[in-house]
């Protein structure tokens, strides 16, 4: 059972975003394949990022966390955790965290970790950090969420794995924090809806399973439980960002959950940019914050296939006037668009 | 004391499917021998200049390897300098022969090149640049196709500047059996030529060739003989990325003056040259470098028909590097044993009127290395 | 001598030093694009390009695929990336080095 904690000494510092300068359109995976435009059309995802061949999981979280300590300047030393999810590390034994500490400059002195559980490792890296700043054993932590998806050729995830990475700067300091995180809470069960055995270069899942008795029963469990414990309505908070693994399924847990549309305006990037994974949740935090004011309130749940869902609380706090933005709007906007060919060779799959 | 050339010999550059590394060396040191009268017995030392084998068949020790080859037990050494070797040969000899009481010493430089892919050759050409260059992937050519593009840049030069080195040396090669390519190239041939570095297209880098080159150096006096002046070394930088300029090479420029110096003679004094064009920029720098030329002039030598066997300045009469080929360590040695027959007469067809001095630049890598000789008609 | 075989230790010795460059920027000095397949089997061309850095040293990388329009005095900033696409051996370790991005 979680003792549901009402954190007082967290908050996020500043934050950095990282998206490939590549976009595939979905119509251009769907015309290689002979594939009806109208039929992928639901997914509401027009285009997914795509990270070139010499691009992983580590350079992508190595860029997001590296704008993250340079919009606050913090002094090296002071870091304590390095935490990073994904579900591509570049291996399956030898962590990547702490090649991402050391191309930082982090010297030795940090808990570290990989994190996996598909899509919510982002969100647990923040758990994770947040509980150790809490309980006074670092003052500043980063937490990563990173994924260079793979997906199989021909298969309907193709149109939605994408690649990119966000970076949070979590730490006590109250005066500079841009949004104190409040609260967190976690639903998981053992769940079989989508995995990747050791040695398989693509995941496999269960097609509709995906849905109800995954996707949606844990995402709108999760959020129920922190709303409850929180003693706040839908139409209290101003921003609503859930896991998109397509734009689909978080309108309709919204939906179902009695949010309006509205609160997911900032989160809903999976339309231009896919499902970054592990990134998801914490892209489209940035996009929220890039954009929030004082005192406004934030709910994240993030969902993890096998499976989980972690909610996250904030406040946003008035140093977010002061805060050096990610310009999230203006880099959707710089790439180029490319060929399926280009695609297959990018993603090493050629 | 002074040191002669007796003798030499050089295979043919080339496509040499037929010769291994050691056919080469023995061909060129029993053509040496008998070239300059003596045999093995009069030999007291000898230098061997080789870069690849070590990489390409994992065999050091090259004078043991000779040693086997002629059952002989003088003292065998084998130099390296990257495409210097040759030329360094030539000095290290030169030096044996003023300070020690031996008189006769066979200096020979051999290459086995094109056994291998040009992908692997080009790997373990890559052995003569630094470690940051190996790991930015840059090939050799592109190395010089930097010291090109910079260049182009800053003197206001084109391909078209570069080409007319190419058209020269092919003419030159023309008329020498034993070029790699005996055959003359139009500007149309090397505008269709393939793209391997930008600026540098294929027919602004030498091919990689096998062959070999001996010579016999002695100190006993000789009338009429023909003179190794003077011969200097200089070093630089192994990275482009630590030199001041790359649009010239310092130890070019360090070699020339001392190696002037050391003979008592001026620029003016030179009536022919030998220089490293390894890349078609390759032998613009090194006129400038010498001072035959001002910095951004020395196209001039091929656009003006100076350098042609010809003009007022023959430059390349061999075919260079590009046209004669490039067997890396055999090419010091060759453009000495060049400059050698023209002193002598032996050029036939492209035989200088009136050459009594000779000058030769030999480079290392980018300019890592570089050793001039001067020859003159004693 | 092999030359499919990477020195680990001296990468590990040499990835030490790799956050002092990460970040730095430069001016182009000079460029190449390389037209021929380099030995890992990328058949595709690519630039190298030798800069002068901020911190007064010069350096040369490879150049990110995409930042193609490259010329003499351009900006550029030294990424993190894979340097390596494959090796021949599949239980190699993952090489990352430094390239010039525009």
């Amino acid at each position: 059972m979680i003792n549901l904690k009402n954190f007082q000494k967290v908050g996020i510092i500043s934050y950095g975003v990282y998206l490939p300068s590549y976009r595939i359109k979905t119509k251009e995976i769907a015309a290689n394949w002979d594939k009806d435009e109208i039929s992928i059309q639901s997914l509401g995802v027009q285009e997914k990022s795509v990270s070139d061949w010499d691009e992983d999981c580590l350079t992508m979280a190595y860029e997001a966390s590296k704008e993250a300590i340079e919009n606050f300047g913090i002094d090296l030393s002071k870091i304590g955790a390095v935490f990073l999810g994904s579900e591509s590390f570049p291996y399956a034994v030898k962590p990547t965290s702490t090649t991402l500490a050391n191309c930082l400059g982090i010297k030795n002195s940090y808990f570290t970790s990989d994190l996996q559980f598909a899509c919510k490792a982002g969100t647990s890296a923040i758990q994770i950090v947040s509980s150790m700043v809490e309980a006074g054993m670092i003052d500043y932590g980063l937490a990563v969420g990173s994924d260079k998806s793979q997906s199989k050729p021909a298969d309907a995830l193709e149109y939605t794995a994408a690649s990119g990475a966000a970076a949070f700067l979590i730490g006590k300091t109250k005066e500079k924090w841009i949004a104190s995180l409040k609260y967190t809470s976690s639903y998981s069960s053992d769940t079989l809806d989508f995995w990747r055995k050791e040695n398989c270069s693509y995941p496999s899942h269960l097609g509709k399973f995906t849905g109800q008795p995954s996707y949606f029963k844990h995402t709108e469990i999760s959020t129920k439980k922190i709303l409850k414990a929180l003693n706040l309505k839908t139409n209290e908070i101003n921003y609503l960002i859930l896991h998109s693994p397509n734009r689909k399924f978080p309108e309709k847990a919204a939906k179902n959950l009695g949010f309006s549309q509205k609160q997911l305006r900032y989160s809903l990037l999976v339309e231009k940019i896919g499902n970054t994974y592990s990134a998801s949740s914490l892209i489209s935090l940035a996009n929220v914050l890039d954009h929030s004011k004082n005192k406004e309130k934030i709910l994240v749940t993030s969902y993890g296939s096998g499976a989980g869902s972690d909610s996250l609380y904030l406040e946003v706090e008035k140093n977010i006037k002061n805060i050096r933005k990610t310009n999230l709007s203006k880099k959707l906007m710089n790439f180029t668009y490319i060929s399926y060919a280009d695609y297959l060779k990018k993603m090493n799959i050629l | 004391m002074k040191v002669f050339i007796k003798g030499g010999y050089q295979t043919k550059f080339g496509e040499l499917w037929q010769n291994s590394l050691e056919d080469l060396v023995f061909e060129s040191l029993v053509g040496a021998l008998k070239d300059s009268g003596l045999s093995i017995k009069n030999i007291d030392a000898i230098y061997i200049a080789n870069m690849l084998y070590s990489e390409t068949d994992n065999q050091n020790h090259l004078s043991a390897v000779i040693s086997e080859m002629l059952n002989i037990n003088i003292p065998i050494i084998r130099v390296e300098s990257a495409c210097a070797s040759g030329g360094v040969a030539i000095n290290q000899a030169c030096n044996f022969l003023k300070t020690n009481q031996y008189k006769n010493v066979l200096v020979i430089g051999a290459e086995k090149m094109t056994d291998l892919s040009g992908q692997d050759i080009s790997y373990y050409l890559m052995s003569a640049a630094s470690k940051e260059e190996r790991k930015s992937k840059i090939t050799f050519a592109g190395l010089y196709a930097l010291i090109a593009q910079k260049y182009l840049h800053d003197f206001k030069i084109s391909g078209k500047e570069l080409s007319e080195i190419a058209i020269k040396n092919h003419f030159h090669a023309s008329l020498n059996k034993k070029a790699h390519f005996p055959f003359e190239i139009t500007y149309q041939d090397y505008l269709k030529s393939p793209n391997i570095a930008s600026p540098l297209k294929l027919f602004d880098c030498s091919p990689i060739s096998d062959g070999a080159c001996a010579l016999v150096l002695s100190n006993i006096k000789q009338k009429r003989g023909i003179e190794i002046a003077s011969s200097q070394i200089a070093s630089d930088c192994i990275s482009l990325s630590s030199r001041k300029s790359i649009c010239e090479f310092k130890s070019t420029k360090i070699a020339s003056k001392n190696a002037l110096k050391e003979s008592g003679l001026t620029l003016k004094d030179i009536d022919f040259v030998e220089v490293h064009d390894c890349f078609t920029i390759a032998e613009i720098i090194a006129l400038e470098d010498i001072g035959f030329y001002k910095k951004g002039q020395g196209f001039l030598s091929s656009k003006k028909k100076e350098g042609y066997i010809y003009g007022k300045l023959p430059v390349n009469t061999s075919g260079g590097l590009k046209a004669c080929g490039h067997p890396v360590s055999a090419t010091g040695i060759k453009q000495v044993f060049e400059i050698f027959n023209q002193l002598k007469g032996r050029c036939k067809k492209r035989q200088l009127k009136n050459a009594s001095i000779g000058l030769s630049q030999n480079i290392g890598g980018t300019g890592g290395t570089a050793v001039v000789n001067i020859i003159k008609k004693s | 001598m092999n030359s499919n075989s990477i020195n680990i230790v001296e990468y590990w010795r040499d990835s030490k030093k790799i956050h002092k460059l990460l970040g730095l920027k430069g001016k182009i000095v000079s460029f190449t694009k390389i037209s021929s397949s380099d030995k890992d089997g990328r058949n595709s061309s690519f630039f190298v390009v030798l800069a002068k850095l901020e911190n007064k040293r010069s350096l040369m990388l490879e150049v990110v695929d995409e930042s193609k329009d490259i010329k003499i005095n351009d900006n550029v900033k030294i990424v993190l990336r894979r340097t390596v696409n494959s090796t021949k051996k599949k239980e190699d370790p993952i090489i990352y080095g430094l390239k010039f991005k525009k």
